[in-house]
């Protein structure tokens, strides 16, 4: 497997070789261009979960399409592909080491190959819906690489502490870190209202010691600039 | 005329220097700034061109910019950031709905419907290109180069051009959900030729957007 990540500018792509047998999944949006010796399966089952209409509606709405297209050669020979996302920004390879896993929300997984293992995870009130990240988490387990991307830059940051983020700016952390909604501007309830009035979005208060990318722009900050300058819903 | 590609992939523009009385003929709303040249708008090709022009996503009119005695400059740029292309025709060059910029006066555009192929999708029509010069065109992303010898398979939304000596079809995936849900058309291209492949698809980002328009106030 090789995976070379085009960084041109603003926007970032991923050329995928694979040689037969090797195993990657990706988002299913993801995939652009490909060798016609490629054979794909979109399916809405993920390795270790079962699969199902509603685990396809739950994927469905963790910010992409969810679904999960897995690759193969047709003809025993290697096959090519291309990956990227809608956003204008960056891609980025994570190398799995088995040590952990790695929790990435649902518009910022690409995709990952080797003995890498996806999972989804709902993410609950407190952390998804209200963090306005997309319901769902995409949990990595293994060793081998993950990509993500970005809606502009992504950041490395080693968090040891405490590190508040906005919901909309995280792209994947490690499982070392826990993590609990909050909002910026004070605590209990006086906060969360002041939140609200204001506009701010939630943060997402991380604890403890390990790996944390950012992004430097927040896709549903995009899509609420945008958004009312649209048509209205008929 | 001279030309030069700055910013490029991520916010390409395209300068020219026009020698007197040289011509280019470019999209309606492309043209970034103009100095020493003179602008007029005709329907180029006649009104059925025009109004297939505007199907194609392209503007009704064409705007020709003629460069004054003493030479001009002017600059075009895409409404999505990405990078610009530009093609040395001597023939034919089929261009996504969208993309085309500007090209030389010795170039022709006219519509082409491809078929149901592109029913489904953005690729109803594209522009067909003919005659000789150079033709600039532009992309959401970066745009890569393929030389074709064999086949390759593109999402219909990531093509953004091809040379007619590619024959292209539909490359159907299993199962329908394939295609309500997720990658939209594949398009197999096969053949000897060139194709120009943009990194980004501006329907999926039109897609995200989509959820965000505003509710239906009830007062209507």
């Amino acid at each position: 497997m090789d995976i070379s990540i085009r960084d041109t500018g603003l926007f970032g792509h991923v050329d995928v070789t694979l040689q037969p047998g090797e195993p990657f999944c990706s988002e299913a949006g993801a995939l652009f261009k490909m060798s016609s010796n490629t054979h794909l399966e979109t399916s809405t089952r993920n390795r270790s979960q079962g699969g199902g209409i509603l685990k396809a509606a739950k994927r469905l709405l963790s910010g992409n399409s969810f679904f999960l297209t897995t690759y193969s050669s047709k003809d025993a020979k290697p096959v090519q592909f291309s990956l990227a996302p809608f956003m204008p920004g960056d891609c980025m390879q994570i190398d799995l080491d088995g040590s952990c896993k790695w929790y990435s929300t649902g518009g910022s997984w690409i995709g990952c190959g080797g003995g890498v293992s996806v999972e989804t995870e709902f993410a609950g009130f407190k952390k998804g819906l209200m963090g306005g990240e997309g319901m769902f988490y995409i949990i990595c387990s293994g060793v081998g690489p993950m990509l993500v991307s970005a809606f502009g830059k992504i950041q490395k940051t080693e968090i040891d502490g405490e590190y508040n983020v906005d919901s909309g700016h995280v792209v994947a952390y490690q499982d070392t870190l826990t993590v609990s909604a909050g909002v910026a501007t004070g605590s209990g309830f006086g906060g969360f209202v002041s939140s609200a009035v204001v506009g701010e979005g939630f943060v997402m208060k991380f604890q403890g010691r390990g790996t944390i990318y950012t992004q430097s722009h927040s896709p549903t900050r995009l899509g609420q600039v945008v958004g009312p300058t649209l048509p209205e819903r008929s | 005329m001279k030309y030069r590609i700055d910013h490029g992939p991520s916010y390409a523009l395209l300068e020219m220097d026009l020698n007197a009385n040289e011509k280019i003929v470019a999209d309606g709303g492309a043209m970034t700034w103009m100095s020493n040249l003179t602008a007029s708008t005709n329907m180029s090709g006649g009104i059925l061109s025009g109004l297939k022009r505007a199907v194609g996503g392209e503007s009704m009119f064409l705007t020709t910019y003629t460069a004054n005695q003493n030479g001009g400059s002017i600059g075009f740029a895409p409404g999505d950031p990405g990078m610009i292309v530009d093609y040395d025709l001597n023939g034919d060059v089929y261009l996504q709905k969208g993309a085309f910029l500007c090209c030389e006066e010795g170039v022709q555009t006219d519509l082409k419907f491809q078929g149901l192929r592109g029913f489904f999708n953005v690729g109803l029509l594209s522009l067909k290109l003919t005659g000789q010069g150079h033709v600039f065109f532009g992309g959401y992303g970066d745009i890569e180069a393929i030389d074709v010898d064999g086949d390759i398979i593109v999402d219909s939304g990531h093509v953004l051009g091809w040379e007619p000596s590619l024959q292209n079809e539909l490359s159907y995936r299993r199962g329908v959900r394939n295609f309500l849900f997720a990658e939209g058309m594949m398009l197999r291209f096969y053949g000897r030729g060139k194709i120009w492949i943009q990194s980004r698809n501006p329907l999926t980002l039109a897609d995200f957007l989509y959820p965000y328009r505003p509710e239906k106030s009830d007062n209507n």
